[in-house]
């Protein structure tokens, strides 16, 4: 009896000690959280960018999309520019890069940009919808999105070129042939 | 100061006709909506009661798709089919969410098992007789310490 309740009793404490270790992790940490987007086909969108002119998910199908969430008064989102811009230079012929502004005014993402330039295109996103419709959290946010217009990946935070690079390379290579 | 700058933020939002708020419709069952999903950009707060952007952006979401006509599991399922259940402050009663529930339930009815089974174990050892006394008489040891004792008396 007395081994039976110590048995019972050594269970329960350590159940509740790696409840109180990892089961609350994801629920002050709401970046922890897996995107349950992953493998599902992206949200579709119709965005105005930045300079004019209209983008959708739909036209940008056929070749691998990142979309990265950002904005003006996010200081991670500095040094990820540079990396995006980079990134985006590098597999021009062979990806899509866009730019999505979180919660942010088109004034402050403009000059936001012209000091630091933008190779891929900016779209603006009134009232959330788009970043609703993707479960953002905050900034920056990064979704791979396959040829065939599958969320492959989501990457929360600043992200190096090693990191778009080790994401992006597999969808290339399943990339369908006849991109546009 | 607080309250210069809040005079101050004031004044700005009524210079800008832009960032003015828009005009929210009491609407109770997006109220409820809004008291159930957790604001991700927040700590543990529901967006109904959050002052976060974000959250406001959601519960403008929640109001317009109840406008639209869309039931409360619709809503409540387009923000877990995009955030996961963690958006949802009361978890689900089904599925591994269930444990949530029928746990602490099942874990009191067991420590009040083991406290039961506990008393009545020490209970029983209490009532149990000790060892009988007259089996030892046999022992000649005994007998004689007895017989001696007896004699001293």
């Amino acid at each position: 009896m007395k081994h039976v309740v110590f048995g019972v009793m050594l269970v329960a404490v350590a159940a509740l000690v790696w409840v109180l270790a990892f089961g609350f992790r994801e629920s002050y940490d709401p970046q922890a959280v897996p995107s349950v987007l992953e493998n599902k086909p992206a949200p579709p969108f119709a965005l105005t960018k930045l300079d004019g002119g209209q983008v959708t998910l739909a036209e940008l199908r056929g070749r691998p999309i990142v979309v990265n969430f950002w904005s003006s008064w996010c200081e991670p989102c500095k040094a990820e520019h540079r990396t995006l811009q980079a990134a985006a230079k590098m597999f021009a012929d062979r990806a899509h890069f866009v730019g999505v502004v979180y919660q942010d005014t088109p004034e402050l993402a403009r000059s936001y940009l012209q000091g630091r330039g933008s190779a891929f295109p900016q779209l603006l996103d009134p009232d959330s919808r788009v970043a609703i419709d993707y479960g953002v959290a905050g900034v920056p946010e990064s979704f791979f999105i396959d040829g065939d217009g599958v969320v492959r990946q989501k990457f929360v935070g600043p992200m190096s070129y090693d990191v778009i690079r080790q994401f992006l390379e597999p969808l290339l290579a399943s990339a369908p042939r006849s991109t546009p | 100061m607080t309250s210069a700058l809040f005079a101050l933020s004031l004044a700005a939002v009524a210079a800008a006709p832009d960032a003015a708020p828009k005009a929210v419709v009491h609407d109770p069952v997006a109220e409820q909506i809004g008291r159930e999903l957790r604001c991700p950009v927040c700590q543990g707060m529901p967006i109904g009661e959050s002052p976060s952007e974000m959250a406001q952006a959601m519960m403008q979401r929640v109001r317009e798709m109840h406008t639209e006509g869309k039931s409360k599991d619709e809503i409540t399922d387009y923000f877990v089919q995009r955030y996961g259940e963690w958006v949802l402050l009361e978890p689900k009663h089904s599925g591994f969410s269930l444990l949530v529930w029928v746990l602490p339930p099942v874990a009191l009815l067991a420590g009040l098992g083991i406290v039961i089974a506990y008393v009545r174990h020490s209970r029983t050892r209490r009532d149990e007789p000790t060892a009988p006394v007259a089996a030892a008489t046999d022992d000649p040891y005994l007998q004689r310490v007895r017989k001696s004792l007896e004699e001293d008396v």
